[in-house]
């Protein structure tokens, strides 16, 4: 075994392309199907800014450096293999170590802010989760449950695409002592890995990174869509409006600050939550 | 791993008489087809089993991709020309020395009868682990074999490795780059041409590519232009044997000289990298120079500038420098 055949690269094109197309089908079915949004009590409106921060600057500029570095190796790692040659390797493992880079920042800035908890995934949010898909499949409205800052699939799209970032970073690592590097000179019997296992590595980085090309897929035609526009103007500009906060979100999930519109401390967070737990 | 069966494995034969037809096979068979010029390395592959093609299109009956045409700008070589007839061509023999010298170098005089100038240029890596088959880098693998501890390495380069560490094999390929030479070749858009210099690419364009044709594209002729001729030229090939066998080194040169300084220069080397290295420091590092000693050994620190030698291959370091050394200082014209 020395690698995962790239047929497959093909194949998960081809699925991302069948869900693309299969959720456009869809979204346009419901969206014809659902009325508009009623509007917002009056008083949870005036208690919420014009502009409510959904990114930071440094989520946001954290958020475009992995977006530079993963297109960087994507196109790196499969460009060549579609036909277009150049000298790739140097440009990969650079944008490999920028992503290894950004991961870590991003462990460290999470446990810093104490925003872990915001990612888990228990059975409240799998059933919620579960609710917006058989609404989201139903013909008639559905019952919309609107959650926090996260929905359960952006969550489990994170926890997919972390899955995926870590396979190919601990993978991308070892295969960086099989070239030259500003770093060290290749030396592939370095740590002792048997021609095997390497295979292992390789077919293991391969998989990773044909599925970081079916996630990004997703990832590009849910930014692009234009019901989804007010998100991807966040990312640039970091605000949503008030309306797209209180039409989106669910205020006592998402609270924010009533005067900057910003999220508050995860401490305060969870002081919140306690509260309305009645403990 | 390659079994060596001493038979070939079956395969469909066409022997197209046109190039239109030649092409039309590529076309429909893509990588399955193998291209057959002179069969000199073709054989080896198939008897080993190292390569597998189900189709072979043997360019032999093809008499347009035969024959030299020479006037006075440039000269074309068709590429299923004999490395004899390159040798022994009055016109390349006074124009182009170094050409001829070069094929004349190659193998011996039965490979040149019958071996073609193309296929020299077209033929794949001398490395043997490659070559018996083991799933190395350029096979498609994830290992170069030839740079482990205690490989077998001494042929193997010392400038530009990238994961493989093979070797260029090509004996005429030096001489065409140093003369700007330009390859034909056609393809499914129409024929394009590209500089010898650009024809070879090293691993880290393509691992599993010694040139830049596609599996559908076919060399079809060389053309060399009359730009160096009647230069001081040179050509020198190190091997371990006089005949019948591939440098360990190979240098070609061509000066332009006037009044005792050189002006303009083309000094390349093969043997020490996956291509053809065209040495642009050492260039730059004489032009504007007498070749005086002081310039020959600026000029041969900096054709190994950069060198990373392998366990067995450190002679290669010393040995280019002194055949750079050489080629600027023997060139005639």
């Amino acid at each position: 075994m020395v690698g995962l055949g790239w047929d497959i690269f093909w194949a998960v094109v081809f699925l991302g392309a069948l869900f693309v197309v299969g959720h456009a089908i869809l979204a346009a079915r419901k969206k014809r199907a659902t009325p508009p949004p009623a509007p917002a009590d009056p008083d949870l409106a005036a208690r919420v800014p014009e502009k409510v921060t959904r990114h930071n600057g440094s989520a946001r500029i954290s958020h475009w450096v992995l977006a530079l570095a993963t297109l960087a190796l994507l196109i790196t790692g499969f460009v060549p293999i579609l036909g277009l040659q150049f000298p790739w390797v140097t440009i990969h493992w650079i944008a490999g170590i920028i992503l290894t880079g950004y991961l870590l920042y991003h462990v460290v800035d999470t446990v810093r802010r104490g925003t872990l908890g915001t990612m888990w995934i228990g059975r409240e949010e799998i059933s919620k989760g579960i609710e917006r898909l058989k609404g989201f499949f139903s013909k008639g409205q559905g019952a919309e449950e609107k959650p926090g800052k996260w929905g359960t699939e952006n969550i489990a799209f994170h926890h997919v695409t972390a899955l995926a970032g870590i396979a190919v970073i601990a993978t991308g690592l070892l295969m960086m002592f099989r070239v030259d590097t500003w770093f060290w000179s290749a030396n592939p019997y370095v740590l002792g890995i048997s021609d095997n296992l390497w295979g292992w590595v390789y077919v293991l980085h391969g998989v990773a990174a044909v599925g970081f090309v079916g996630l990004l897929m997703a990832h590009i035609y849910f930014a692009v869509r234009p019901d989804n526009f007010w998100i991807t103007r966040s990312m640039f500009k970091g605000w949503i409006t008030r309306d797209e906060y209180l039409g989106h979100h669910d205020p006592e999930l998402w609270p924010v600050d009533e005067g900057t519109g910003a999220s508050p401390p995860a401490s305060a967070r969870r002081t919140a939550a306690a509260d309305r737990a009645g403990d | 791993m390659a079994q060596i069966n001493d038979m070939m494995g079956s395969f469909e034969l066409f022997q197209p008489t046109e190039l239109d037809g030649a092409m039309d096979l590529l076309r429909r068979h893509g990588e399955e087809a193998w291209v057959l010029s002179g069969g000199m390395d073709t054989f080896d592959w198939l008897k080993d089993r190292a390569k597998r093609p189900t189709v072979v299109v043997d360019l032999g009956g093809i008499e347009e991709l035969k024959g030299i045409q020479a006037d006075n700008r440039t000269l074309r070589i068709g590429a299923m020309t004999t490395l004899t007839e390159v040798a022994n061509h009055s016109e390349i023999r006074s124009r182009f020395p170094i050409v001829a010298q070069s094929a004349e170098k190659v193998a011996t005089p039965q490979i040149r009868n019958q071996g073609t100038l193309g296929g020299n240029l077209c033929q794949d890596t001398r490395c043997w682990y490659y070559r018996a088959g083991w799933p190395c880098y350029r096979a498609g693998g994830n290992t170069c074999y030839a740079n482990a501890p205690g490989a077998l390495n001494r042929e193997h380069s010392i400038l530009e490795a990238n994961r493989c560490v093979a070797v260029t094999p090509s004996d005429v390929a030096p001489t065409l780059i140093a003369l700007d030479a330009e390859m034909e070749i056609r393809g499914r858009r129409g024929t394009r041409r590209v500089r010898a210099e650009d024809f070879f690419i090293g691993p880290a364009i393509d691992i599993t590519r010694m040139t830049v044709l596609q599996p559908s594209e076919l060399l079809t002729a060389i053309h060399i232009p009359d730009t160096w001729a009647g230069r001081p030229m040179y050509f020198e090939k190190v091997a371990d044997r006089k005949a019948w066998d591939f440098a360990l080194v190979n240098v070609a040169s061509a000066l332009e000289v006037s009044n005792g300084t050189i002006h303009d220069a083309r000094i390349v080397v093969g043997g020490v990298a996956a291509r053809p290295l065209r040495m642009r420091e050492t260039e730059r590092a004489i032009s504007g120079h007498a070749p005086n000693d002081q310039t020959l050994e600026v000029a041969a620190q900096a054709a190994v500038q950069g060198a990373r030698p392998l366990q067995f291959n450190e002679y290669k370091v010393a040995l280019t420098k002194n055949l750079v050394k050489r080629a600027i200082r023997e060139a005639r014209s």
